[in-house]
């Protein structure tokens, strides 16, 4: 128990570094549920939680200024508590969000609170020219403020909230432990709504439906209907190019 | 005033650093200048090489402190913009040295704007796409594949913003501006996106339907009957629902709230079954 709460905080800790190495998504619940699932000892249910997580958090990612919940203990949390519980899913689910949310009052503080020593101290390696000092001082300021809390915080959640995981599922009745599991199922949909917010509107809501008929009609699998989608795009792209096309008159017709 | 190195302008091996150093962009951000760090950073192996005196060369560091903040993939187009002006400035005595922050200033929004929506918003969600929908069935390919649709371009986008950005100089974002390419680019995604999203509303999300009436010998079965004459209804008018929560400005933890309410509710009633 004590050794996996230690390696599911060094996942915390390593995942949050993708940050210097090209923010390449590691950190994401897809990524991180497998080597949760390593560390748990069952992997097909780390990837499967990975998944749904993935879809949970898909919403949450820094776009422009706002500052989202924290995708990457909320998610290691949550799958980690739902792993190790088997049948938690569900309630792992309901208490990643609040986790990620909490997580965030803490990077925050420590952001805002801590953050500027380092930055100080920067400032003063480069005044006096130690341009090897403020390099370190840049890789450490990631690694003390945002890679070793998220360390701490996913390891000691595990270790505490594992027994609180599975009093609440020897509490809860089975219908609602059920019906959980059933929220489960259609949890994805918060993740695509959210996404949706930012180009859904009732002049694009035909490219929308249109990925869904191929899907649920043709049983176009994912990756073809991405394909066709670039087609069509590129093709109503040219179309827009030519000048004299049917799509520019419906636009002129919308104004 | 200036001394210049022996062939003081850049070569392959600045390049390289300056790419390498960029994958650190992110790592300390933070309120006060958020990647400034990360970019003074990266345009150190540029400033070393560029300049002689130690003097010249805190005096450049020093511009590239202040603050900064854009797409992290796309962020060596700028850096290698401010590389062909610190270059400039390195060979001519009279170059206006404010000229290099205020350029980072006018396109790191911009920038940030074209980033934001090809990559987080574009490529990411199709990636997801993908890998989500074989992460949910248990294989080991939905991450790999989430992590290379994702990455091989976002690391390729990296190198080539460097490159360009530096050819181009301050005409970078003008040229793709005039090239009337911007509107065009985000139609593009947006169609991309939402095709794929509404793919992913049928391979994602589902209802899982108990209600059926009648005898064993003629059992009508609800779901069975959904999904012969419109496949995915359910799913769909759950993503809409929520969706149309969502724009009505309720609260995402609140939705979640009834989602869980609806499922245990149901579950309850009997209309929901876990087989």
């Amino acid at each position: 128990m004590i050794l996996q709460a230690i390696g599911i905080g060094i996942i915390g800790m390593c995942a949050t570094f993708e940050w210097a190495l090209g923010t390449n998504l590691a950190s994401r619940p897809i990524i991180t549920g497998v080597f949760v699932g390593l560390v748990l000892g069952d992997l097909r249910a780390g990837i499967v939680l990975g998944g749904l997580m993935e879809m949970v958090f898909i919403g949450s990612v820094t776009m422009g200024a706002a500052v989202p919940p924290d995708s990457i203990t909320g998610g290691i949390l949550g799958i980690a508590l739902a792993v190790s519980t088997g049948n938690g899913a569900g309630i792992a689910l309901l208490l990643a969000f609040p986790i990620a949310r909490l997580y965030l009052f803490i990077d925050n503080f420590l952001t805002l609170h801590l953050f500027p020593v380092f930055l100080k101290k920067a400032d003063r390696c480069i005044e006096k020219g130690d341009f090897r000092g403020m390099a370190k001082i840049h890789l450490l300021s990631g690694f003390v403020i945002k890679s070793l809390p998220r360390g701490i915080v996913c390891g000691a959640g595990f270790y505490l909230g594992t027994p609180v995981m599975r009093w609440l599922l020897e509490i809860l009745p089975a219908f609602v432990r059920e019906g959980l599991s059933v929220t489960v199922e259609y949890i994805p949909a918060l993740g695509i709504a959210v996404l949706a917010t930012m180009t859904l509107t009732g002049k694009t809501a035909a490219y929308f439906i249109l990925g869904f008929a191929l899907a649920a009609y043709l049983k176009i699998p994912v990756i073809g209907v991405t394909i066709l989608a670039v087609c069509i795009a590129v093709i109503l792209v040219q179309l827009q190019d030519s000048g004299q096309t049917i799509t520019e008159q419906e636009e002129d017709e919308d104004f | 005033m200036k001394t210049f190195k022996d062939g003081s302008s850049l070569t392959e091996r600045e390049w390289r650093a300056i790419f390498l150093r960029s994958l650190t962009m992110e790592v300390s951000w933070n309120y006060e200048r958020q990647q400034n760090m990360g970019y003074c950073f990266s345009m150190l192996p540029a400033i070393r090489k560029l300049y002689e005196k130690k003097e010249d060369q805190i005096q450049a560091a020093k511009r590239h402190m202040e603050y900064f903040n854009t797409t992290p993939y796309v962020s060596t187009a700028i850096l290698g913009i401010s590389a062909a002006m610190e270059e400039e400035n390195a060979k001519s005595r009279e170059y206006d040295t404010s000229s290099i922050n205020h350029v980072k200033t006018a396109l790191m929004g911009p920038l940030a704007g074209i980033g934001d929506t090809m990559l987080w918003g574009t490529l990411r969600v199709v990636a997801t796409g993908i890998g989500g929908y074989l992460a949910l069935k248990g294989s080991l390919m939905g991450a790999v594949l989430f992590w290379l649709i994702f990455n091989i371009p976002a690391y390729l986008i990296r190198y080539l913003c460097l490159k360009k950005g530096y050819a181009l100089k301050t005409d970078f974002l003008d040229k793709i501006w005039r090239s009337g390419m911007m509107p065009k680019v985000s139609f593009a995604t947006t169609v991309i996106s939402l095709m794929v999203m509404g793919a992913m509303v049928f391979y994602m999300v589902s209802v899982p339907l108990a209600v059926s009436w009648g005898e064993r010998s003629c059992l009508v079965n609800l779901q069975s009957i959904l999904d012969e004459m419109a496949p995915g209804f359910l799913p769909l008018a759950v993503t809409l629902g929520i969706y149309g929560l969502l724009r009505r400005k309720v609260n995402l933890w609140q939705i979640l709230l009834i989602l869980a309410a609806c499922g245990i509710a149901g579950t309850f009633l009997g209309i929901f079954h876990i087989s």
